[in-house]
């Protein structure tokens, strides 16, 4: 009963000090929205990474080098072919590249799985000296089908494994689509046998993408290992791992970031929240010369600074939420996502969820309580008499 | 008859820069009984606000001892006071200390409130008393859309509405036209028959012929 009273209280003194509690609510949202929309991208980017994963494929076979992964024969994709329980064997030569500063990935894989992988809207598949790209790299490029692009291939020497760059040109045959994945988007493909060519080792693949049967899946790798012991084979739910250790250290370094822009908005809480303050003090002491104890009068600042916080922190996911879908998280997603302008030229990926939402609240209501704590407390510990003369 | 409020030479100084101070108070000693109408009287600037303030435990004496109800209060911690207050206490201040921008009948419940009674009780009673003392077509309105008279008895509502046993009124009248005032003064008889004890301070005499008794302020001191 007595609890509901201190509530009501509380709510009343909200709308009396109008003005405060909006000023107080504008500056927490905007402390709060920057923090959410990048939660929401980061979980955003850790799901989707984690689909392409899942989408990917079982196993990934390459052979070791001096402790490192190497290029495996592309004949032994045939070989794997055969063994029971395998769907699909697909040799793949990654190499990152540079296209006018930006780091892209070109994937060289056999012609009928790149009509598998992407979807062509313009164009067609890649024949020998050719490419296809993806909508985005190809608007951020000017490039059209036709156009000739010219690609350097970081390629380690065979003799004394010095790397140089090979410079190459090559005709964009397609352009595929790219809305749906931040990773596809500075993909570029080529048939396998082109791709192969560049590194000038004959026969050679960065690795063998394996598709099993889920039942295989262990006799597969056991299999595939008797082949060949200097073989390596990674399956899904390590590089999901990897994946996940990866976006738990972004993490990690984003809330470090954060907490320093936190420290400072300290001060400007402690700004706003002094608006009206004389006044405020005022209305504590008639509280404590009318019979409210120091407690009752501190719980009903409690109460005032969660419903700022109630308020608040669903203004801001509202907000975010706007900012990142509508907007599709201008001038911020660049921070999350490496080699994207100002505007993202891709449908970005986010994810709120209820975590964020919690986040958002807690977050509110340290802030409003680190504003209002200290001024409080001081005027509720003294005697109404001196506050009121 | 049992002593409700007792005095024990009461100093009180406020500091003025920093070796400076001005007293306030100086060596009061008074003893109230239960159920009388007790009249502090004095000029503007003798010390009557401070010397019911600190009867009314809203602030403590630089010196000296005040016993309510034989408790000596100097010894009670914030918390204490605080309860002592909203049991025993009602008190109607000079310059009333209504929260601004709150309806009327509201500025009344809120020493209701940590007694833990419900709302609609809290606001039966606040209707009663602004009923009693002629506000209840005003119930609604915030005290800056009422006359200084209006803020007054709305004050003296608010300090009425625990029922207490100790009312502390700081120049109830000096507002108020004769007709009002008398109404008030008719009030608080019955209080006073209801064993209520009574204090009020005045810069002038007009209340004299009412009081049980009378201490008279002047220069912080008490004269005969
Ligand atoms: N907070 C204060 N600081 C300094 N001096 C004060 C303070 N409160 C009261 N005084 C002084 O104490 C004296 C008594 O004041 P007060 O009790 O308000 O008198 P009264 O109510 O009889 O007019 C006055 O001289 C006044 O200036
Ligand atoms: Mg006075």
């Amino acid at each position: 009963m007595k609890t509901m009273g201190i509530l009501t209280v509380a709510t009343a003194n909200l709308l009396r000090h109008r003005l405060r509690t909006f000023v107080v609510v504008i500056c927490l949202v905007v402390i709060i929205t920057p923090f959410v929309s990048a939660l929401a991208l980061l979980e955003g980017i850790k799901k989707e990474a984690m689909i392409s994963v899942q989408e990917g494929a079982d196993l990934y076979v390459t052979m070791d080098m001096y402790g490192r992964n190497g290029m495996i024969p592309m004949e032994v994709a045939d070989e794997i072919k055969k063994i029971n329980g395998v769907l699909k064997a697909v040799p793949r030569v990654i190499s990152r590249i540079y296209v006018e500063g930006r780091l892209c990935v070109l994937l060289g894989i056999p012609l009928d799985e790149i009509e598998e992988t992407v979807k062509i809207i313009k164009g067609e598949l890649p024949d020998d000296g050719e490419i296809v790209v993806g909508r985005a790299l190809a608007k951020a490029l000017g490039l059209e089908v036709g156009s000739n692009l010219s690609l350097g291939v970081r390629v380690t020497a065979i003799i004394d494994h010095s790397p140089f760059i090979m410079k190459r040109v090559y005709r964009v045959s397609g352009i595929f689509d790219t809305d749906t994945s931040i990773w596809s988007s500075d993909l570029i493909l080529t048939g396998i046998d082109d791709a192969i060519s560049i590194y000038e080792m004959e026969d050679f693949v960065s690795d063998i993408a394996v598709y099993v049967a889920p039942s295989r899946l262990q006799d597969v790798a056991d299999t595939i290992q008797q082949m060949n012991a200097y073989f390596r084979i990674q399956s899904k739910s390590i590089a999901k791992q990897y994946v996940k250790r990866g976006f738990n250290r972004k993490g990690g370094i984003f809330v470090l970031l954060y907490t320093f822009a936190f420290i400072l908005a300290i001060p400007v809480m402690l700004i706003v929240s002094g608006t009206g303050l004389t006044e405020r003090k005022k209305e504590m002491a008639i509280l404590k010369a009318t019979g409210w104890q120091t407690d009752e009068v501190l719980q009903m600042a409690f109460f005032e600074n969660t419903i700022i916080a109630l308020i608040s922190a669903p203004a801001s996911v509202l907000i975010s939420y706007i900012w990142l879908k509508l907007f599709n998280g201008a001038f911020i997603a660049q921070m999350f996502i490496a080699e994207i302008e100002n505007i993202a030229p891709f449908r970005i990926p986010v994810q709120f969820t209820f975590g964020t939402f919690l986040m958002a609240i807690f977050f509110s209501l340290i802030f409003t309580l680190v504003g209002s704590i200290y001024s409080t407390w001081r005027t509720a510990t003294t005697p109404p008499a001196e506050v009121l003369r | 008859m049992s002593k409700v409020i007792r005095c024990e030479d009461l100093y009180k100084s406020y500091p003025l820069g920093r070796d400076n101070e001005v007293v306030a108070l100086t060596g009061i000693n008074l003893s109230i009984e239960k159920g009388t109408l007790t009249l502090i009287t004095g000029p503007s600037g003798s010390g009557k606000t401070t010397l019911l303030s600190i009867i009314g435990t809203l602030e403590r004496p630089t010196k000296g001892r005040v016993i309510i109800n034989d408790r000596t209060v100097n010894e009670l911690s914030d918390a204490a006071l605080a309860r002592l207050r909203r049991d025993t206490m009602g008190f109607l201040f000079q310059d009333y200390n209504l929260i601004p921008r709150l309806p009327a009948w509201e500025n009344v419940t809120y020493p209701l409130i940590p007694l833990g009674i419900n709302s609609s009780e809290r606001k039966k009673r606040a209707l009663q008393l602004l009923e009693m003392l002629g506000l209840s077509h005003r119930y609604t309105h915030t005290p800056e859309q009422l006359s200084g008279g209006e803020r007054q008895r709305l004050s003296l509502a608010r300090a009425l509405v625990n029922d207490p046993e100790i009312l502390l009124l700081d120049e109830p009248t000096s507002n108020i036209d004769h007709k009002t005032a008398e109404k008030i003064m008719q009030l608080l008889r019955e209080l006073r028959e209801n064993g209520k004890s009574i204090i009020i301070s005045s810069h002038d005499g007009h209340l004299l012929s009412e009081a049980d008794q009378t201490f008279q302020l002047s220069g912080g001191r008490l004269v005969e």
